[in-house]
């Protein structure tokens, strides 16, 4: 899963690399138009609609990995 | 079976549209200008271009300011507007069936309204991609709601619009939804958070379905298309079958489909896309079939070129090519046989290939899906009588043949040259040349008609056009030579020739004659420039021949200059030059 976001996460936002620590503050790329695109591929290829509450939650490497997870397990 | 490159999910659009991006070349910019947020359109566009080697960079203006950003386009050769009648005001699909009448009108009013101006404001972009109204995406029954009404108003409003303005080409919305299903189109949270209304899959569609007019202007459209003949123009094998066996009649269900495709080849010849035949079969029995067969609508005068031999097929394609001066990635070829579609797109990948499709009831969908791929915006007088110039020159190549030296070739052709300055009845075409021609271009700065307008009333350029002629037919318009006067110096913007007329010494007549002008209106240089493409290495040393001295070589270009009183006339004896009117 961990790598499958990162390569999502490198195409759309345009980035060679994706730390632990990434978050709009740290990928010049990472603005609105593409937290919408972010959100849009996550649901294509994990098949799922995110409610608003866990929508609130994709703005950081670490928080969307943690929906991600959630989802895994219900 | 070929892979699908539109079956992809949007990250991997994204990285492969990074991928296809070519840091050397010139971008091919274009502007979104939306009321709404056209969230996966950037890349879908672009991704779509660059496919098929347009180096597209597509820009987003900011949301909802259409007017304001369509008054700074300077340098985008395309504007695509999504005017979404969804947010002509705010939230309009639940207001508009309890508004009053009269409101509804000055909205539609008011629209109008700043709909001219934008379309004034994007007067010199090239092309503008302007998407027609609709109400389909808040309207999935039955039921009309009234902003339906509101935008009939509009589209009638746009097509008139569109018969006014060479630039304005619209995309029928209502079209691109049914190719994408209503169902996928649209994206209801993305709208209701953030006014993004349509979803990646309508944008794939989106992408797809507005290429052929940028492929046109970026001079990349299909030139030829070559058929096959057995089972590709008829049902049947002529060796086999014979001349009554073989079924291509309106009136037979076997040959109907042939029929049809027939006539779309007709049609096409009728536009100025040339028509070439490629088949293995005895030559005199399929020119016996072109010539007089009752069943036939192709006719042996619509076809450009025969290759009717035993040779393999890329072969003989790439014959064609050379034969007519036309590039590979120009030609469309379609043949029933899995052997020779196989061995043309293995050896010629550059060239477009489809197979007649089994059944045969699907051919005639088949091949006016790849209508698309011929479209061009206008058509000229030189489109109407294309196939007969490219036969005339076929003509002149075989009396070359038989000639022993060039020069009296040439002396023989009793080539006539008419030179026109700056007419306004010439727009079409000059722009079109301008948009078609590769080869023999010295800067290939390609120019849309409005563009081609604005230069004539600018009064600060000349545009001279040139029109060939010689006992063998008429080879139309077929040159061009922009002189921009707007600097100290008179300099040469452009200057190029149709691939057909080349090679007789003409651009050397027209030089003596340019300068011969230039120096009667007082001017004592004239600049130039060589910008190299892929294409036009042919004419790197013209401007050294004609006696242009180097200036500047740069990265992207080389710069020169010619002093006009030492300019050695070219004196081609063999061409009767003149100018139009005087």
């Amino acid at each position: 899963m961990e790598d499958k976001l990162r390569e999502i996460m490198m195409a759309v936002l345009e980035t060679s690399s994706i730390g632990p620590d990434a978050s709009p503050k740290t990928i010049d790329n990472w603005d609105s138009m593409r937290q919408l695109q972010l959100v849009g591929a996550l649901e294509d290829e994990f098949q799922f609609e995110f409610d608003d509450q866990e929508i609130g939650r994709l703005n950081s490497w670490a928080g969307i990995l943690s929906v991600l997870k959630a989802r895994a397990k219900a | 079976m070929q892979h699908n490159p539109w079956e992809i999910k949007f990250h991997e659009l994204a990285r492969q549209n990074q991928q296809l991006f070519d840091p050397e070349a010139e971008p091919f910019r274009i502007k979104v200008l939306a009321n709404i947020t056209p969230l996966y359109l950037e890349q879908c566009l672009e991704y779509a271009l660059r496919l098929q080697g347009v180096p597209a960079k597509v820009e987003l203006g900011n949301y909802d300011n259409i007017l304001q950003d369509s008054q700074s386009l300077e340098g985008y050769k395309a504007v695509v507007v999504f005017w979404e009648a969804i947010n002509l005001a705010d939230q309009l699909e639940a207001k508009a069936d309890a508004m009053e009448q009269e409101l509804l009108q000055e909205l539609a009013h008011q629209t109008m309204a700043q709909v001219a101006m934008t379309l004034r404001e994007l007067a010199r972009v090239p092309l503008v991609l302007f998407n027609t109204f609709s109400a389909w995406a808040f309207e999935p029954g039955f039921s009309r709601s009234r902003v339906s009404g509101l935008c009939s108003d509009l589209n009638q409003f746009l097509e008139a619009k569109s018969v006014e303005l060479p630039n304005l080409r619209l995309v029928d919305l209502q079209k691109v939804l049914a190719h994408a299903g209503l169902a996928g189109s649209f994206d209801w949270r993305g709208y209701l958070a953030s006014k993004v209304l349509y979803s990646f899959h309508f944008f794939k569609r989106y992408a797809q379905f507005v290429v052929p007019p940028i492929l046109s202007l970026a001079g990349k459209a299909k030139k030829i298309f070559v058929f096959d003949c057995d089972n590709t123009l008829w049902k049947g094998v002529l060796g086999e079958d014979g001349w009554d066996g073989i079924r291509m009649r309106h009136d037979c269900a076997q040959g109907r489909p042939f029929a049809q495709v027939q006539l779309m080849a007709k049609a096409l010849v009728k536009k100025g896309i040339l028509i070439g035949i490629c088949s293995k079969n005895n030559p005199e029995d399929v020119l016996e079939v072109f010539e007089k067969h009752p069943d036939m609508t192709l006719r042996e005068e619509d076809v450009a070129i025969f290759k009717v031999n035993w040779n393999d097929k890329a072969a003989n394609l790439r014959a064609m090519a050379r034969e007519l001066n036309i590039g590979l990635d120009s030609f469309v070829f379609v043949d029933d046989s899995d052997f020779e579609v196989e061995l043309v797109r293995r050896e010629l990948p550059e060239v477009t290939v489809a197979q007649v499709p089994k059944p045969e009831h699907h051919y005639p969908e088949m091949a006016r899906a790849l209508l698309d791929l011929f479209y061009r915006p206008w058509v000229t007088p030189e489109d109407h009588n294309k196939t007969q110039m490219y036969k005339a020159e076929a003509k002149r190549r075989q009396v070359e043949a038989q000639h022993a030296d060039l020069d009296g070739f040439l002396r023989s052709l009793d080539i006539r040259v008419s030179l026109h300055d700056s007419e306004y009845e010439l727009l079409p075409r000059m722009a079109q040349l301008t948009q078609k021609t590769n080869q023999f271009n010295l800067t290939t700065r390609r120019l849309s008609e409005t563009e081609m307008e604005a230069l004539l009333e600018s009064r600060q350029h000349e545009v001279f056009a040139w029109h060939v002629a010689d006992k063998f037919g008429d080879s139309g318009f077929t040159g061009l030579a922009l002189i921009d006067l707007e600097g100290e110096q008179p300099h040469l913007s452009n200057f190029l020739m149709s691939c057909r007329v080349i090679g007789r010494g003409i651009e050397r007549a027209v030089f003596d004659a340019l300068v011969e002008r230039l120096a009667q209106d007082g001017h004592e240089l004239l600049t130039a420039e060589f910008v190299p493409s892929k294409k036009n290495a042919q004419v790197a040393d013209f401007l050294p021949s004609l006696g242009f001295e180097r200036v500047e070589a740069l990265p992207d270009k080389t710069r020169y200059r010619l002093r006009l009183d030492q300019y050695q006339a070219q004196n081609i004896h063999h061409i009767k030059l003149e100018w139009h009117g005087r």
